[in-house]
Parts: C-alpha cells; sequence; structure tokens
C-alpha cells in the first residue's frame, strides 16, 4: 500500500452518494449490468454522473488514488462508462440504483480491493476512477 | 480441609489418593468433584516466588484459586471446527471432539456462576434476545459469551475445600520435581519444598498438574529422574506450541445504518447475566480462505453529548429487566435536555426525519478480535538459566507469531467489509499495522491465556498427553488445563478447562474406584 491517505471524512464524503444506493435492491444492478443500449468508451459519461456524487471532488480524489494503486484497472473504464451512460438515461436516481446493485453485487461476490485500509467494491473504485477521467 | 505448609513436619510423606499440584480452574475444579467420596485427595497449592511479554511471575498466579484471582470472566464454547483436524492448519486435529465436552457444560455452568446454556446465535434469537444483522451466514457465524462473576475459584469454594473430609489443601506448598521408577512410566512420589526450607514428599496413586501452560512444561522439563530431556519428552514436544489469543484492534466500521449494527452486537442481559454479542468466521469461510479461527467483537463509542444516547440506553436496560448503568446521570442529562429530546422525538417518529443533526447516539465503531495462533513447534517455553527462590530453573518464553496468523485476521476483516457491503451496512477500514505481513502488530497484547505446551494428541510424536490427559508412556500422571489444547481456537481458556477438568475427573474416579 502507498503511502497517500485516504481520510476516513473524505470517504465518507465521497462514498456517501453511492453507499445509499447500495442498499438498492440487487436486480437494480443486474440492470445496469445487462440492460440494453449503446456500448463502447467513446460513448462519453452521463451529465448526471456528478448529481450522483455529493463531492465530486473527494470522489475524483478517490479515483487518482484507485488507478495509482490498481493501473490494470484502466481497461475496465470503457465497458463500465458505457453500461453507466446507458443507466444514467433515466436520471441520477435510476444510476443511483444502478450502481448500487452493482457495488453490492461485487461485494457479495468478493469483487473488493483494499485501498488505504479501506475494504471497498470495484465498482465503488471505478466509479470514482470514471469521475476523475471525466475531470481531466 | 485446607492447611499451611508449615504445618506439616519437616521431611514428611504424605499419602493420597490423588495428589492434584495447582490450586486454579481446573485444580479446584477436580478437587471439589471429589469430596465426599473414598478418594483421599491432596492439593497443593504453591506460593509465590523471543517476544514481549508480561512477566512470567505475574501472568500466572501461584496462590490458592490460581489465575481465577484476576481473570476477567469471559466464558465460551470452543467451536465445533476448531477440535477438528484442517488440512490447511499444521499441527492442527485434537484426537477428541466437542462431543466429549458437551455432557460437561451444564455443571460447567454452575461451576462459573452462568445463567442458561447457550454462546450460538440460534439460541439467542429464539430466546428472543438477539436480532442479527443480515450478514451473509456463509461468511460469519454470530457468537456469544457469558460474563462469570468472575467467580474467583479461591474464594468460593473455600469453604467445601475446607469442610470436606477426604480432601486436604495445602498451602504455600511448591512442587520441586517429580520422581519416578527408572524407566519413567510411573511417578514415586513428588517433593514439596516452602521458600523458608521445609520440605516434604508426596505419594499418590495418581498424580494431575493443573499449575497452567507455563508451570506444567516447567515441571515435567525439570523431573529428569529418568530421562534427562524430562518427563514425557522423548519426542520434545514438553514446552512446545506455546500459543497465545493476540487480542487486537483490527478494523473500523463506518456505517450509515449505527442502530441496527448496535442493536445486533451490543452486549445484553438475559436473567441477570451479561451476554456479549461476536462474528466469528463461518467454518466455509474459514476453509474456503484457508484461514485460523477467530471472534471479533464490536466497541461502540456511544455519543456521550447526544441526549438521545441516554436515552437509549435507558430503553435498553428497562426492556432487558435490569436497571440501567449509570441510571441516575443519564436521568440527569434526560432532565436538562428535554426540549432537545422532546423535538427529536417528533421529528423522528411523527415526521419520520431523522434525528437531528448533531444528536447522534453513536459515535463511532471500532472491531475488537481475539486470534486463534497456528500451531508452532518454535513457539515454546523452556527451562532457563536464571534459578529461583528454590533453586529451580526458571521459565524462559520464546513466544512466536507467524504471517499465517496475521494473513488470518486480515483475511477475516475483508470478509467481513464484504459482508458489511453486500447489505448497505457500510464499509471496513483495515489498520494500517494489517497491511502487510510483517511481524508488526500495532498495539496488540496477549490475553494471557496460554495453551499448547504440554498437547494433547493420538500420537505420543505429536504431542505429550493421550485423549484422556494422560503423559503418553506414563502410567499414573494427567494433567489439566489449557496447556493440553491442542489448538486454541478463539475462545476464552477458563470454560473449557473447567469442562475438561470435570471430563477428567469423572475418569479419575472410575480409576481410583471412587465410591
Amino acid at each position: 500500500m502507498g503511502l497517500v491517505r485516504i481520510s476516513r471524512r473524505r470517504v465518507n464524503a465521497a462514498l456517501a452518494a453511492l453507499g445509499m444506493a447500495a442498499a438498492a435492491p440487487e436486480p437494480a444492478g443486474r440492470a445496469l449490468a445487462e440492460g440494453p443500449g449503446p456500448r463502447g468508451p467513446d460513448a462519453g459519461l452521463p451529465d448526471c454522473l456528478p448529481d450522483c456524487l455529493s463531492d465530486p471532488g473527494g470522489t475524483r480524489a478517490l479515483g487518482e488514488r484507485y488507478l495509482a494503486a490498481f493501473p490494470e484497472e484502466a481497461a475496465a473504464l470503457a465497458p463500465l462508462a458505457a453500461e453507466v451512460r446507458r443507466a444514467g438515461a433515466g436520471g441520477p436516481a435510476a444510476l443511483r440504483r444502478a450502481v448500487g446493485g452493482r457495488i453490492r453485487a461485487d461485494f457479495a461476490a468478493g469483487q473488493t480491493v483494499v485501498l488505504d485500509g479501506w475494504v471497498m467494491a470495484r465498482t465503488e473504485g471505478r466509479i470514482a476512477a470514471l469521475a476523475a477521467r471525466g475531470a481531466a | 480441609m485446607i492447611g499451611e505448609f508449615s504445618e506439616v513436619e519437616d521431611g514428611a510423606l504424605l499419602d493420597a489418593d490423588l495428589c492434584i499440584v495447582g490450586s486454579g480452574a481446573a485444580g479446584i475444579t477436580l478437587a471439589r468433584t471429589f469430596i465426599g467420596t473414598s478418594v483421599q485427595v491432596l492439593l497443593v497449592a504453591g506460593s509465590f516466588a523471543g517476544r514481549d511479554y508480561i512477566p512470567l511471575d505475574v501472568v500466572r498466579l501461584r496462590f490458592f484459586g490460581g489465575t481465577t484471582n484476576h481473570w476477567g470472566g469471559w466464558c465460551t464454547t470452543l467451536t465445533p471446527i476448531d477440535f477438528a483436524r484442517r488440512d490447511w492448519v499444521p499441527h492442527s486435529g485434537w484426537p477428541i471432539g466437542p462431543e466429549a465436552l458437551e455432557p460437561h457444560y451444564p455443571e460447567t455452568q454452575d461451576i462459573l456462576q452462568l445463567g442458561a446454556f447457550g454462546y450460538d446465535g440460534e439460541t439467542w434469537r429464539r430466546r428472543g434476545m438477539h436480532t442479527p444483522y443480515p450478514l451473509d451466514p456463509q461468511a460469519v457465524d454470530w457468537h456469544f459469551w457469558q460474563i462469570s462473576a468472575p467467580t474467583r475459584f479461591g474464594q468460593r469454594y473455600r469453604a467445601a475445600l475446607n469442610a470436606a473430609d477426604n480432601v486436604r489443601v495445602l498451602l504455600h506448598a511448591n512442587v520441586t520435581g517429580l520422581r519416578t521408577d527408572p524407566a519413567g512410566a510411573a511417578v514415586n512420589h513428588i517433593d514439596l519444598a516452602s521458600l523458608d526450607g521445609r520440605r516434604a514428599r508426596v505419594r499418590a496413586r495418581a498424580y494431575v498438574l493443573a499449575a497452567g501452560g507455563l508451570e506444567n512444561p516447567r515441571l515435567l522439563l525439570l523431573s529428569t529422574d529418568a530421562d534427562r530431556r524430562g518427563l514425557g519428552n522423548r519426542h520434545d514436544t514438553v514446552g512446545r506450541f506455546f500459543g497465545e489469543h493476540m487480542h487486537a484492534r483490527p478494523a473500523q466500521l463506518l456505517t450509515g445504518d449505527p442502530i441496527a449494527v448496535a442493536e445486533a452486537m451490543q452486549t445484553f442481559h438475559y436473567r441477570g447475566h451479561e451476554i456479549i454479542t461476536g462474528l466469528c468466521p463461518s467454518a466455509a469461510l474459514q476453509r474456503r480462505l484457508r484461514i485460523l479461527n477467530n471472534s471479533m467483537t464490536l466497541i461502540i463509542r456511544g455519543n456521550e453529548d447526544s441526549v438521545f444516547f441516554h436515552a437509549w440506553q435507558i430503553a435498553r436496560g428497562i426492556r432487558e429487566g435490569r436497571i440501567p448503568d449509570r441510571f441516575g446521570d443519564r436521568l440527569l442529562r434526560l432532565a436538562t435536555d428535554f426540549d432537545t429530546l422532546a423535538g427529536g422525538a417528533y421529528r423522528r417518529f411523527l415526521l419520520d426525519a431523522p434525528w437531528p443533526e448533531g444528536e447522534q447516539r453513536i459515535a463511532d465503531f471500532g472491531f475488537f478480535i481475539r486470534c486463534e495462533q497456528a500451531p508452532n513447534p518454535d513457539s515454546r517455553v523452556f527451562l532457563g538459566e536464571e534459578r529461583d527462590a528454590l533453586g529451580l530453573p526458571r521459565p524462559v518464553l520464546d513466544w512466536r507469531l507467524t504471517e499465517f496468523d496475521k494473513r488470518s485476521v486480515r483475511e477475516f476483516c475483508i470478509a467481513l467489509g464484504n459482508a458489511f457491503g453486500a447489505v448497505g451496512g457500510g464499509r471496513v477500514r483495515l489498520a494500517e499495522w494489517l497491511l502487510d505481513d510483517s511481524d508488526d502488530w500495532g498495539d496488540s497484547f496477549g490475553g494471557s491465556h496460554h495453551v499448547g505446551t504440554t498437547r494433547m494428541s493420538a500420537d505420543p510424536r505429536d504431542g505429550v498427553v493421550d485423549a484422556d490427559c494422560r503423559v503418553h508412556g506414563m502410567d499414573n500422571l494427567y494433567i489439566a488445563g489449557s496447556s493440553v489444547y491442542p489448538t486454541g481456537g478463539f475462545a476464552h481458556p477458563t470454560y473449557t478447562i473447567v469442562a475438561l477438568s470435570l471430563r477428567l475427573a469423572y475418569h479419575l474416579k472410575e480409576r481410583l474406584d471412587a465410591a
């Protein structure tokens, strides 16, 4: 693990929106993964993504840290961006539900990483990384 | 009858059917089981005389009542997997299963002054006392502790032992050696000495060492009549496999659901007895991750500034049929801040709004873990060069932990993070010391739980005593206490010490034809 520390306050703020979404029922996550819609890295991020983040700055910092710690995760961003864009077509609430379901599914399947001590779902890290990339 | 060794004639030979060395939970449990029988018992109670550790003459108390004079009272059973041979845990596996101890649990509950038996989640859910937080049952099990008075064996059972015609307790008598026949197959007598030079011998039909995980191996190692390696040490197993329960703060929980988590993991009371709630890795998870067993409780730090926290604590006490702790203080707090309480309750219950900002009841959550240590032959007690007041070699402890021990804690914390995250219950953060495989354990400490130094085994090459707690290759020498545990699980040892001692007592009753 690196020396860069992600504070409890920052994680708390950055994950707050996603954390609320994480209470969504699992089928929403499946809808995100399996639903119809255009795919591809060039599709761009949905405009509503920033609206889902209560602390966009904190989320971007988390995303940068995530990509620095797990650079191989960059390859997973394009497919996720397409799924996010598709789910985001239904607005911020639909996107939150979809992302939340996917996060819960990640935890249930053990698809998690430890970043500066935090046990976080890969989807959480990737969403944060998308936010960071979008900002860049 | 309880008497002083100073009352015994110097050089005397004392006869008994059963000689018990040590007067802690094991020794007194054994002795009291023989009260009123035809067996003459002599209980010998002593006197005071690698890894940083508590001084060895402090961590175990060598006087009547033994270490129960300063134990914390935490009681629980080992879990079934603790007895099993686990192919991912070298040297694991007891030669007996949990069914060998279960018949003795009711009596153990009584001896330790506990309430109704129950240490698993299903029991407490059925009793209506526990609503589990919905964590994946494939990953975690709910586990419980009951808190003993704590029973101070020396005080609690002094009168009964003193009144017993067939039990003699000798205070301030120290064992200086076990004398055997030339083949080392049987103990002929033991030597006693006081700190002021008085000496005596005890001759018995059977002997039990019940002096703790440090003193039991020491007494075997310094008894070299038949073998310079010591008694029961033909295969160099005496003193090895020393294990502890590392106590640590490995992680924190950040949750948006604090009350439900707290309700599921908080201490409660049942019929006047305190019950502690915890989590442990399921057997399936241990098998899948190839980790050791351990247990996690939650340190819940209430928000003392919140009137709602105090109201909650009062409500919990009333619900459990007890006077809430700090009842007066809490009532005063409610009275002086009643308007806040009323306003918050109105918002919460009539408007279905959250509690007011700054008035949340929980300040934070921290996990606290008790870790099983992998059996390790290099972690050991041996005789040192330094001598004690009786001229005997002092024991030296070389306690060693391994990467496996630490990895097991880390993997379980990650599994807990997964379990909480899967139900939207929050996020777990591992402590910094846990993130690597170094020997750094942060501010962790041992629980003064000593296991393994005279371990039980089916094969004499793997341990010191057999399934009956008799020293391999010897006819009349037995060992009681946690030093016989082949593995220690996460359970505080006293409960199983008492159950195992009862099992040994009934074995000896049969052997000695107790009527």
